[in-house]
């Protein structure tokens, strides 16, 4: 083939050609190796003159690789660089890319930013890898799925308290990176990233550190920028600190505390310095000297999160109840792999426009959504009993005996029946579809049995015994009848009927003899017996079906009836003890048929929740792991990760609670929609997570929606409508509606009563906690004994639970002065909570700290010392020793000293007044303080002391009288009065 | 007057009517371009008329209206040897010609050898007659020239050679950027396989998507670059370089699932190996 006419080449290149002529030239060049090399050559050569800025000419194109990352989306483009989204094959995660402009000095930048990869943080967003790409250092960060702060704050409305929650978690970020010696030099609102959850993350740390703004002569964004650094001094992680303080400013008050119309101008506003600052730690923060400023990042993190730690309560974590419930639906999954075999095989066996149409008349608010998921995961189904079909017949082929071929006909005959479930469930949905059934609908096509039941392995028991050809067409309607029965269930009204019918199918089993359909009977009965009410019954059916099973030698029907066991124990029965013993029993089963990953991951979902119920976390936090890390079905993955943010949650995790919380949420609304009771239950957790982090707003709301859904999915008699009632009284009664908390707890208490339910401790501990806050102390007193009762009788006796009743009742007796009741009851409380958590931890001091306050309250100060002395040691050991908690536990202990005339009672209020002087700190607690400090001033300095006493117990009064919402503090400020005018 | 020079078309030409205005025109801007030469309208419509005849495809009336009229009065009178035109020529296209070189290779000796070739071929001829007569009259006798120039000086460097497809297989051969061991299996069983379904599935895009690949990807055009040969936005481009990368890889994956049958499971991941290895993969098709 000749090559192109040099003059047809040329006129190609300036345009002159016919538009056949460029077709005919185009052809040849997809042809010819050397003209389009050619015509490239001339494309390099003639737009060289006409280069462009390189600066600007960079385009990042999908699919084009920097590195080893292959882009996907340019995500923005900025004046210093383009952030795009990659894949890194490597990893097979996806990441953010930063290509930064050339004029960002590559040399130290990389080194900066290989300091930063080594640094691995939670608030911090990770930086993976650093490299070149057409001349222009490229960043390879986490890719993460928030908003900035700038954003965040613009979305909704944020309260002080949710924001402050954002900016502690973005000074350990930055305090964590300053720790590694790296300054961040451009802290701004752009730079926080909030979400997915409430993680946060400070991202780009020195990216800016290198590029001289034109304009101002220095680095950074000038709003943001230290009055150092504008002298010309180097960033430093003061200047830092001066930056962050801006933004928190900021984001707190809405505007930045510097504005100005010119550069010339905000310099020099910033140099005159902020007047009007609200609050110490800002004050501190944005001091004009860096050496006035926190001494760090840590101690600015550490006072911001003190300003809002809430006053000491118990909240009755209502989660620990609810990971029963909700892993109680867990579903089945199935394995796959694909072929050819007609596609009407399976499709025949159900009519997508029925379903629709049947949906369509039904009228249900969510019926058009149920029956695109419904359609969809029948359509996915089909597809998967497809691929085992073929793979079925392939195996046979290559195996080629007749051994082989008996494993085929039994699978072949055991996809039937699964054919036979696809099409039993499609008829329901499209014939009768009530309320009960169109709820459930998009459950029940997701937990179709498992295709894994066709397994080789798994149809054993049916080629070791042959069906005689005669008692075929029997056990056929059997397994049809089967299959209807399992699908009839979805029908609310028709549970009752199915277990029947399911018995009744047993006992046609048991007639004809053959042992392989007598198991399948027995196993469906089993199954369906575990979601009924009566739990004795599903025992003793469970045991049946084990019975059935071995004897048919259906080994994988063993163990799916002992995988079916321990999730009824677990999650249903709430025996956490006997499933974790019979566990072993039924990890033997499974681990015989060759650990299939569908039981192998339920059974380590149940295991976990049983753990977790008996407190043990570790465990728990294990086998949810691994059962985590098997699942390959979106849902239960969801599932699990709910149980897995209440592990969190209860370790104190509460950051990646709410975040694995809330993706999994979403992962449930996308698999089964909006309106689903599962979401319900799983946002039963999420509520109690809200309300552990002190967002009552959030938790209320999660709970509002929880048992709307849970009462419309599952109606008022289930057991986690009452646990849903459970919570929402709890979180009314914080700050919400205390008669309507009375009314929901009470009826939660009676109804998990009649279910012998472990958690209605938790509703009467809620119960009892409103009641004493209301002052009725008899009510609380009963709510409270009656738990503690609860506590001790209970199968799995919680050392915990006993601790919190008996702390409470005398915590109670000594708000009605009953001085001894209350310390009989704290005595006792003593040692188990010491027992539970060791002395240094906050329940073992809140208990010490009773004790002492009783004695206190007895005038018994010499007995008191010792336990003031203990609660002062273990919190500088929970807290440290720079803490409003110790402060709170010295003023106690001063009083006591004090009281019982030890003039070192002094030195420890003052140890306490340096502790409020540098921390947020509650008037109430720092007017005890002062009032003490009067009092003990007054006592020992003698005539010399007493003006100072007067002029503590004038600022005591004050403090006292600052909230005009507490009683208590008013009541305070009445006594310090009356101590002032007796002695001016 | 231009019919006088010709033998063929003569109906097609005499039924433009404004033929008069068109050639008075030229004439203008001939004598604007090329103020130290004596012009000769006989010259002129020769050649014109030559290229008439010989760009038999195009409509007359299209050859006649687009015609580089100085740029081919230039190259008429330095194929008929006139000293004044060939000094115009060394002048005025020689030295940006040098200029635009550069880009091809760095060695100024390389340049001058390949440039002073090209002067000798087009206006000299060495043994064949100068090149310069086969000047058409289409394109810009500027991109003539440089065409002319690029392939001569690509011929010089020999870049053909060391284009050559290698009988390695380069996925193969590959230091894999990926390390996963159970990537690096998949790409071992299914070397041959994807190879085929890549190569069946470039086969299967539009001739310009697979031009602007291999442009892209072998010899490295940027988008500018593409957008600058093609007379669009780069935007434009941009889009054709993703648009077609996107198409291969789905047209693969579509060959690895119905012809190669390459379980589902695994497919994705030979996909992202593919992908991955997309511009190795474009380069080792050889045409």
């Amino acid at each position: 083939m000749a090559c192109l006419d040099d003059d047809v080449v040329a006129a190609y290149v300036d345009g002159a050609l016919t538009v056949g002529q460029v077709t005919a030239v185009e052809t040849h060049l997809a042809m010819c190796d050397t003209c389009r090399k050619d015509v490239s050559a001339l494309a390099v050569v003639q737009t060289m003159s006409a280069q462009a800025d390189p600066a600007d000419a960079l385009e990042l194109i999908p699919g084009d690789r920097i590195g080893r990352y292959v882009l996907s989306a340019e995500r923005a483009r900025g004046a210093m660089s383009i952030v795009a989204v990659a894949a890194d094959p490597e990893l097979g995660r996806d990441i953010a890319i930063k290509v930064l402009r050339p004029e960002l000095s590559a040399h130290l930048l990389r080194a900066e930013a290989r300091v930063m990869a080594k640094l691995s943080h939670p608030n911090v967003v990770a930086v993976h890898d650093v490299g070149e790409h057409a001349g222009r250092v490229y960043v390879a960060m986490e890719l993460v799925d928030g908003v900035d702060l700038r954003r965040w704050l613009a979305v909704e409305p944020r309260s002080r308290r949710d924001i402050i929650a954002v900016m502690v978690e973005a000074a350990k970020g930055v305090a964590a990176a300053h720790d590694k010696g790296i300054v961040h030099r451009d802290i701004k609102p752009e730079n926080v990233l909030c979400g997915p959850g409430d993680r946060v993350r400070v991202t780009d740390f020195g990216l800016a550190s290198y590029a001289v703004d034109a304009a101002t002569g220095v680095t950074g964004t000038p709003r943001y920028l230290a009055p150092e650094l504008w002298a010309g001094q180097p960033a430093t992680a003061k200047s830092d600190q001066w930056s962050f303080c801006v933004t928190l400013y900021e984001a707190l008050t809405g505007k930045p505390p510097f504005e100005a119309d010119s550069v010339a101008a905000l310099r020099a506003a910033i140099e005159r310095g902020a007047t009007n600052v609200p609050g110490q730690i800002l004050q501190r923060g944005l001091a004009k000297d860096p050496a006035q400023r926190w001494a760090s990042m840590h101690e600015l993190a550490a006072a911001l999160s003190a300003s809002q730690r809430p006053r000491k309560t118990w909240l009755v974590g209502g989660a620990l109840a609810l990971l029963g419930v909700v892993a109680f639906f867990a579903m089945k999954r199935r394995p796959e792999n694909p072929c050819e075999v007609p596609a009407s095989l399976i499709d025949n066996a159900w009519n997508r426009s029925a379903i629709d149409a049947a949906f369509a008349a039904s009228n249900r608010p969510s019926a058009a959504d149920g029956a695109r998921r419904v359609d969809e995961n029948l359509d996915a189904y089909g597809k998967k009993w497809r691929t085992a079909r073929i793979e079925s017949c392939r195996d046979a082929r290559v195996d080629g005996t007749a051994a082989g071929h008996a494993v085929y006909e039994a699978r072949t005959r055991c996809l039937d029946r699964r054919r036979n479930d696809l099409e039993a469930l499609a008829r329901l949905l499209s014939t009768a579809p009530d309320a009960s059934v169109i709820d459930h609908a998009v459950e029940a096509s997701l937990a179709l049995p498992s295709l894994a039941t066709c397994d080789p392995t798994a149809v054993q028991a049916e080629v070791i015994q042959p069906l005689d050809a005669a008692l075929q067409p029997r056990v056929d309607a059997i397994d049809r009848e089967l299959a209807a029965t399992r699908a009839m269930v979805l029908k609310e009204s028709a549970a009752d009927e199915a277990i029947k019918k399911a018995r009744a199918l047993v006992a046609d089993a048991r007639a004809i003899g053959y042992s392989p359909v007598i198991a399948r009977a027995a196993k469906l009965l089993a199954h369906l017996s575990t979601e009924a009410t009566d739990q004795d019954a599903a025992e003793h059916d469970l045991d049946e079906a084990l019975v059935a099973t071995a004897a048919a030698h259906d080994d994988r029907g063993t163990a799916e009836v002992w995988t079916d066991r321990i999730v009824f124990l677990a999650m249903t029965r709430g025996a956490p003890q006997r499933a974790m013993e019979l566990a072993v029993a039924a990890d033997a089963a499974v681990v015989r048929v060759g650990s299939p990953a569908d039981l192998l991951t339920r059974l380590q979902h149940a295991r976990g929740v049983a753990a977790f119920e008996r407190d043990d976390n570790a465990h728990a936090v294990t086998y949810l792991t691994s059962a985590r890390d098997h699942e390959t079905d979106p849902l239960d993955r969801a599932a699990i990760d709910i149980a897995l943010g209440s592990v969190e949650m209860r370790l104190g995790h509460l950051p990646e609670a709410h975040e694995r919380m809330t993706t999994a949420i979403a992962a449930m609304e996308k698999q089964l929609g909006p309106q689903h009771h599962q979401i319900g239950l799983a946002l039963m957790s999420l509520g109690s997570l809200e309300s552990d982090m002190g967002n009552y707003p959030a938790a209320r709301k999660a709970f509002v929606r929880s048992i709307d859904l849970i009462r419309k999915g599952l109606g008022e008699q289930h057991v986690a409508y009452a646990l849903a009632l459970s919570n929402l009284g709890m979180v009314e009664s914080r700050g919400g509606d205390a008669a309507k908390a009375r009314e929901y707890l009470t009826e939660a208490i009676t109804r998990l009563g009649a279910l012998h339910h472990r958690d209605e401790y938790m509703a009467l501990a809620n119960l009892g906690n409103l009641e004493r806050r209301l002052g009725n102390t008899d009510a609380a007193n009963a709510a409270w004994n009656r738990a503690l009762k609860l506590a001790r009788d209970a199968h799995d006796a919680s050392t915990e639970r006993v601790e919190r009743a008996l702390y409470s009742l005398g915590a109670i007796a000594s708000d009605a002065d009953q001085l001894d009741t209350a310390m009989a009851a704290f005595q006792e409380a003593l040692p188990l909570a010491i027992a539970e958590h060791g002395e240094n931890h906050l329940r073992s001091i809140e208990v010490i700290d009773s004790i002492g306050l009783v004695y206190l309250q007895k005038d018994q100060c010499a007995r008191a010392v010792p336990f003031m002395n203990r609660a002062v040691a273990a919190s500088v050991a929970v807290y440290g020793a720079d803490d409003p908690n110790v402060a709170r536990s010295l003023s106690t202990l001063g009083e006591c000293m004090m009281k019982s005339g030890d003039r070192a009672a002094i030195a420890q209020l003052e140890r306490a007044l340096a502790i409020y002087d540098t921390h947020p700190v509650l008037p109430a607690d720092n007017g005890y303080l002062h009032w003490v400090l009067a009092q003990a001033t007054w006592k020992f300095d003698g005539a010399k002391g007493h003006a100072r006493a007067i002029e503590y117990a004038t600022k005591a009064r004050d403090l006292y009288n600052a909230d005009p919402n507490d009683a208590y503090a008013l009541g305070m400020a009445r006594d310090v009065d009356r101590w002032l005018v007796g002695k001016r | 007057m231009l019919l006088a020079h010709l033998d063929v078309r003569r109906d097609e030409v005499s039924a433009i009517s404004d033929l008069r205005a068109v050639l008075d025109a030229q004439h203008t801007a001939i004598a604007e371009a090329l103020p130290t030469l004596e012009l000769s309208d006989e010259l002129y419509l020769t050649h014109l008329a030559h290229r008439v005849t010989q760009r038999a495809d195009e409509p007359a009336d299209r050859v006649i209206r687009t015609m580089h009229a100085a740029d081919l009065y230039l190259a008429a009178a330095c194929a008929e040897g006139e000293p004044a035109a060939i000094a115009v020529f060394e002048a005025t296209l020689v030295p940006p010609l040098r200029r635009a070189l550069t880009k091809l290779s760095a060695a100024s000796s390389t340049l001058d050898e390949s440039v002073q070739r090209v002067v000798i071929m087009v206006l000299v001829g060495d043994g064949k007659p100068p090149q310069i007569a086969g000047y058409s009259g289409r394109g810009t006798l500027t991109s003539w020239l440089r065409t002319i120039a690029v392939r001569t000086t690509r011929r010089m460097l020999g870049t053909e050679q060391s284009q050559a497809t290698t009988d390695d297989d380069e996925i193969a051969a590959l230091p894999s950027a990926v390390r996963d061991p159970e990537l690096e299996l998949l790409r071992v069983r299914y070397r041959d396989t994807v190879r085929a379904a890549f190569a069946a599935a470039f086969a299967s895009l539009e001739t310009r998507e697979r031009n602007v690949l291999r442009q892209y990807h072998i010899d490295g055009l940027t988008i500018d670059q593409l957008a600058a040969l093609y007379r669009v936005n780069r935007a434009t481009t941009a889009r054709w370089v993703a648009g077609a990368r996107l198409a291969v890889v789905k047209a693969t994956r579509d060959q690895l699932v119905t012809a190669a049958g390459v379980p589902a499971g695994e497919v994705d991941s030979v996909i992202r190996l593919v992908r991955s290895q997309l511009e190795l993969s474009v380069r080792d098709l050889a045409v």
